[in-house]
């Protein structure tokens, strides 16, 4: 448990990103590439072969979540798949019971292949879903529809999978409210574990890349609903899934209780992490301090780079003491279980006392509530997040 | 008259903005062999990266040049730059007094501009010799005929001497410096009377104390000799003496006629004011140069660091800059709203712009100006009056008995076709008309003279008098006293908290409007909060105006993941460091701009 948002979270975990799709999805800023033939065994050599370089420069470390994610992982071999998990439980310990996740797409689920993962160690599967309804999956460019998603939870049901977690996106071009909370039900009516509801964001500054739709809405082709009513799904979302026994513990993020992502948890809690893989990001405390390390995006060069043996690199940051608290600070308010203010400022040598007031400020008008030096947001306070982190950082 | 004497000239430019005055002097220097075409800096007079920019000449400059005429003499010639704006009307007012002749650039394309009639009237005040030249004959729809036309028409100025030329190509400059050979006198004045001596600027020089600029009217100055100034009958050695020449050049004496610079250990830059009078310490003359005015501050405005740990950054800049510029003053002050920071007094709104931009770009200060504000007079129940030039100051409205505000005597020169334009400017700015005049024979210029408040003068009175008679009218002034107002003060509050830095004094009847517009364009210059903020007028305790600024609804990234978290925190930065430009005034993040708001108001 992290003390500081008193939330269960990895202390350090593994992120594989796993790049290739069957198609690009318009609104989608994670490295990827359209492929028809997926080079399964090169991809899998080329991050053991990552792992090995990176682990050797980490020392020993324990495993407590493992997050496949992509791009599609779940059109990866099972078998590919279990190699890499071994081999990390070889570089490192993997702790009995670590979280390990895999990313399904709902548009390739087969009985056989979710038992091959579940045999191969995943035990949580994360589907994207995003909706159930034909017209937003359309204005997302999604090649799946409501029905595919539905067979595709129950054939994660029956394979064993006991940990589901599905992904939503709202606010999106033509969506209504009751499309949302039509969504919303339907979700919460197959009783997964885990829920994310994520409003749909294209601003260019907020994007690792520019997506096509960002473009397309620049342009005019495309329009979304008003940050109003963007802001009414959301509380509707939030009502459905608290209907259904799954409560808000993050910004977009819901779950049964004690069911939250571990390994997400670690972002928003300061935990390291291990980035493999294409365009994966990683922050893990080496030898000079903490240090942010971002993949090659292109998945070719990335299996040239550890073709040669080389770190597939792209930028490294180091993270200082400032750069921390402020991650530590922002990341922490993303949570409901809030951040103490008052210790982060102590553990990073800031001061409290114009946070705490600020802190006041925000309980007093409604965007916060303060217990001790403990400061959560409220739903009013969600929405502005962004404002109220870069008053406190 | 002294042979020293007859080969000087002394002479300045007057110009409408854009006709040229810069580039002319550029041509003189070369054509005299002052500067040579690569060392001029195009523009040599203006030498101030702000003066450049704005195109404005703040400083009075001279040059010196010589001059191989016709005749086969050579002349000295003194060409004295003055400064172009209203604001600093008595700095050009001594320029011009230390001349015996002036330039008169009129741009063929354009004829005679109005701004530029103020300035030659105060020329012809000062019995100079005016040579109109007619400058941009190389541009083809130059009408040169037209121009001298106008000019005898418009000015009054006979034309036959009038030189046209081209600055730009340099065409008929030669001519030019003959004719201002010809036309202008030799100073007078006898080097053997006492010492009396015209300062027409000064400016302080790191190394060498103060630096004046003066103009020897009778007599010689040398060096070692002891001096005296007339205002404050201070005495000091002369320690150096200098023409520009076009770069500063020692002379051991300068004698009656002559202009240079003149250095005597004067610490103080209000000790050397410009207009006054130096004299011989031993052998003083019997008066002064007659014209000196006191320049006094008439506008004053707060000014604060952004960042309250500059204030002590701030008070040195405004120290150095009080060196420099003896018409600025300061004076500590504190808001409740804005914390520590100066009181700070200028000529007129430019000076204040100046001022501000050079804090700014020289000290790299990031400051909030609060809005200008004229001194009052205020007449408490059974006491004496007191002055107050900040708003925030002014007592109580039941212990007021009245208040008095300051009124200029304004001369507006305007054509006839925009009289009507100036007349309901004049009106709508509670001006009291005094006289309508009409000038010359050909009944198109007018002379309009109107009693107004100061402060209905200082803030943009000037760019909507330019404005509505599409640059035509001119303005000068000079003070008229005070005058009882129906003067009530308008306080802003913010999410129902009045900010003292805000509140402006403001006629009665004007203050329903005048509180509906600062409270719209606060709302224009006020960002989305995290909360509601409503912006109020009031007078007193009475709310007149509001107006609400809408809460932020959304502004949050919804996908927040290992690969996220160092782009939304550069993001955060970002923001962060454009917060920096903000003042929080309660729970309210408020732009440097909306303390100025109350500035763009009027309407």
């Amino acid at each position: 448990m992290d003390p500081l948002t008193r939330l269960e979270a990895a202390r350090f975990g593994v992120y594989v990103h796993f790049p290739y799709c069957l198609s690009k999805c318009p609104y989608c800023d994670f490295a990827s590439t359209v492929a028809r033939v997926v080079p399964h065994e090169p991809y899998a050599d080329a991050v053991v072969q990552e792992l090995t370089l990176r682990a050797e420069h980490l020392g020993p470390r324990t495993v407590d979540s493992v997050f496949f994610g992509g791009g599609t992982p779940s059109l990866w071999e099972p078998t590919c798949v279990a190699r890499v998990l071994e081999a990390i439980a070889q570089r490192f310990t993997l702790r009995h019971g670590a979280e390990i996740t895999l990313e399904a797409n709902p548009g390739a689920a087969d009985a056989e292949r979710f038992a091959a993962y579940r045999a191969a160690g995943i035990n949580r599967l994360s589907m994207g879903v995003q909706s159930f309804r034909t017209q937003t999956l359309a204005a997302l460019g999604r090649g799946h529809d409501g029905a595919m998603a539905l067979r595709a939870y129950e054939t994660a049901r029956r394979a064993g999978f006991d940990s589901v977690s599905l992904d939503f996106i709202y606010g999106v071009q033509h969506q209504q409210l009751a499309d949302v909370v039509a969504d919303a039900e339907a979700a919460a009516a197959l009783g997964p574990e885990h829920l994310s509801a994520y409003a749909l964001t294209l601003d260019a500054q907020s994007l690792a890349e520019e997506v096509p739709l960002a473009k397309q809405l620049a342009r005019g082709e495309v329009t979304l609903p008003p940050d109003e009513l963007v802001v009414a799904m959301q509380r509707a979302v939030r009502d459905a899934f608290a209907r259904a026994g799954l409560g808000r513990y993050e910004v977009s993020n819901y779950a049964k209780p004690g069911r939250h992502s571990r390994h997400n948890a670690l972002y928003w809690t300061g935990g390291e992490y291990l980035g493999l893989g294409a365009g994966a990001t990683g922050a893990v405390i080496g030898p000079t301090g903490w240090v942010r390390t971002t993949n090659l995006r292109s998945a070719e060069k990335y299996l040239r780079a550890l073709a040669d043996a080389t770190l597939p690199t792209a930028a490294d940051e180091a993270l200082d003491d400032g750069a921390r608290f402020r991650e530590r600070l922002a990341m922490g308010l993303r949570l409901t279980s809030g951040v103490d203010v008052g210790e982060v400022c102590r553990a990073f040598g800031q001061d409290p006392a114009p946070r705490l007031a600020f802190a006041r400020m925000l309980a007093a008008q409604g965007l916060g509530t303060l217990e001790g030096e403990r400061l959560s947001l409220t739903d009013a306070g969600f929405d502005v997040h962004s404002a109220i982190a870069v008053k406190l950082l | 008259m002294p042979s020293e004497n007859a080969h000087l000239r002394n002479f300045c430019i007057i110009a409408h903005i854009d006709h040229g005055k810069s580039t002319l002097a550029d041509r003189l220097l070369e054509k005299t062999g002052t500067v040579t075409k690569r060392e001029a800096q195009a523009q040599f007079l203006d030498n101030m990266e702000l003066e450049r920019e704005r195109g404005i000449t703040i400083k009075a400059q001279s040059v010196r040049m010589k001059y191989q005429a016709k005749d086969g003499q050579q002349y000295v010639l003194n060409l004295i730059d003055t400064p172009g704006h209203v604001d600093f009307a008595y700095e050009v007012s001594r320029s011009l007094a230390a001349c015996e002749g002036a330039l008169l650039v009129v741009d063929a394309t354009q004829g005679v501009e109005a701004q530029t009639l103020a300035n030659v009237y105060m020329a012809l005040e000062h019995d100079l010799e005016i040579i109109p030249v007619i400058n941009k004959i190389d541009l083809p729809s130059a009408d040169v005929d037209r121009t001298k036309e106008e000019i005898e028409d418009v000015i009054g100025l006979d034309a036959s001497v009038a030189v046209p030329v081209s600055a730009k190509e340099g065409v008929n400059i030669d001519v030019l410096l003959e004719q201002i050979v010809k036309t202008v006198p030799p100073p007078k004045g006898s080097q053997d009377a006492p010492l009396k001596v015209l300062v027409f600027d000064s400016w302080y020089d790191n190394y060498r104390g103060v630096v004046m600029l003066v103009r020897v009217l009778e007599g010689q100055v040398a060096l070692k000799q002891q001096i005296r100034l007339w205002s404050n009958q201070k005495q000091f050695e002369v320690q150096e003496l200098g023409v520009i020449a076009p770069f500063a050049t020692p002379v051991p004496k300068l004698i009656a006629g002559e202009v240079g610079l003149l250095v005597a250990n004067v610490k103080e830059l209000a000790d050397a004011k410009v207009g006054d009078t130096i004299t011989d310490a031993v052998r003083p003359c019997e008066t002064p140069f007659p014209g000196f005015k006191e320049v006094k501050p008439m506008v004053f405005s707060g000014v604060f660091p952004v960042d309250s740990s500059d204030y002590d950054n701030l008070r040195d800049a405004l120290t150095k800059l009080r060196l420099n510029d003896s018409a600025f003053t300061w004076e500590p002050e504190s808001s409740t709203a804005l914390g520590f920071g100066f009181r700070c007094g200028y000529l007129g709104l430019l000076h204040m712009e100046i001022v501000q931009e050079r804090l700014e770009r020289e000290y790299g200060l990031n400051l909030i100006t609060t809005a200008p504000s004229v001194v009052y007079k205020v007449f408490p129940h059974g006491g004496e009056p007191t002055l107050i030039d900040n708003p925030a100051k002014l007592p109580p409205v039941q212990n007021i008995e009245h208040l008095e505000e300051p009124y200029l005597t304004c001369h507006i020169h305007v054509p006839n076709d925009h009289l009507g334009a100036i007349l309901k400017l004049c009106q709508e700015r509670r001006g009291i008309q005094k006289a309508i005049d009409y000038i010359g024979t050909s009944g198109t210029r007018v002379r309009v003279t109107y009693e107004m408040p100061l402060a209905e003068v200082v803030f943009d009175f000037f760019d909507k008098m330019k404005s509505v008679s599409r640059g035509y009218a001119s303005l000068d002034y000079e003070i008229a006293g005070y005058r009882t107002s129906e003067l009530v003060k308008l306080d802003i509050l913010i999410n129902a908290e009045p900010v003292d830095a805000l509140s402006i004094i403001v006629h009665r009847e004007r203050a329903y409007h005048r509180g509906r517009e600062v409270c719209e364009k606060l709302k224009e210059v006020i960002p989305k909060q995290m909360f509601e903020v409503a912006i109020q007028a009031a007078i007193g305790s009475r709310v007149i105006a509001r107006e609400t600024v809408s809460a932020m609804r959304k502004n949050v990234l919804a996908k927040c993941y290992g690969g996220d978290i160092s782009r939304k925190r550069k993001l955060l930065e970002k923001q962060k460091e454009g917060k920096r430009r903000m003042k929080q005034v309660g729970t309210v993040d408020i732009p440097q701009e909306a303390f100025l708001a109350v500035l763009k108001t009027e309407g």
